[in-house]
């Protein structure tokens, strides 16, 4: 069973998108803050990770050496804001996103990205990047 | 491509105690439209950070009068950790990156580091965090992981 990690300060959305994720056969994840997320990502080796970016702690997004800062070089990242910036969904995809949503987005097309970056990942690590229990 | 140039002057502060070093990561980023300020060591920087309240930091890891993640927990406990830390050093030793993880840090990078690279992962985080950081309620509320 594939692991997706949600990363979303809004109780309701990520509560929404849980059920979705779960009825499409996933193991969810969920953190409420960029850092926890960040955490999350690093220690529990999800297999695709759903991130907001206005958030308590927010994490920006994970460009490429952020990613393999974090061990995660290989797992896609999709967006979803409710922000209208200018540049972001440009930033975000020159940067590797696996997808980027606007807010409200539509869930069957977000399951759809889910779906088609889980098909195209290439093969995971088998172990969490790291175990960040060992770091004092 | 996206040309990483920002246009509303975001500062960063550089914490770095090898001045060759610090003139040059300076000048890159001076050079990319951002407002620099430089602190020598940790002290200096935790010093400078409360004073200025810069967007960003980039500090080495292995500072004269404390570490770099000394100065980010000190900022933390000043209310300041939301303001993304991006380390850099040279060492290898292990767990530095873990430990850097588990501080929160925005990015990490060792020496000799790619200009680029670091380029546009500040815009990856300033350009999503920057704003962020005055939002109400930013520290509201804090939860661990779920399933």
């Amino acid at each position: 069973m594939k692991t997706i990690l949600i990363i979303e300060d809004d109780a309701r959305i990520a509560a929404a998108l849980e059920v979705r994720l779960k009825a499409a056969g996933y193991r969810v994840l969920i953190s409420a803050d960029g850092h926890h997320g960040v955490l999350a990502a690093a220690s529990q080796n999800p297999d695709l990770i759903i991130s907001d970016i206005w958030m308590p702690k927010p994490i920006g997004f994970l460009g490429g050496e952020r990613r393999r800062f974090l061990g995660l070089e290989h797992v896609p990242v999709i967006y979803i804001t409710g922000s209208k910036k200018k540049d972001l969904r440009q930033i975000a995809i020159e940067e590797g996103a696996a997808g980027f949503f606007e807010k409200p987005y539509d869930a069957r097309e977000l399951l759809a990205t889910v779906a088609d970056s889980l098909a195209q990942q290439p093969l995971a690590a088998t172990q969490p990047a790291f175990e960040l229990s060992e770091v004092s | 491509m996206t040309t990483y140039q920002q246009s509303n002057r975001k500062t960063i502060l550089i914490v770095e105690d090898d001045v060759k070093t610090a003139r040059a990561l300076a000048i890159r980023l001076e050079a990319a439209g951002y407002e620099v300020l430089t602190a020598l060591d940790g002290v200096q920087g935790v010093r400078r950070a409360l004073d200025h309240r810069p967007d960003l930091i980039i500090s080495d890891i292995w500072l004269p009068v404390g570490i770099g993640f000394s100065v980010a927990q000190r900022l933390q406990r000043a209310g300041l950790g939301n303001i993304p830390v991006v380390f850099m050093t040279a060492s290898r030793l292990p767990g530095l990156k873990e430990a850097a993880i588990q501080l929160g840090a925005a990015a990490y990078f060792e020496k000799p580091y790619d200009p680029a690279a670091l380029l546009r992962t500040i815009v990856c985080v300033l350009d999503t965090t920057a704003n962020h950081r005055d939002h109400p309620g930013t520290h509201a509320h804090i939860q661990g992981i779920t399933a």
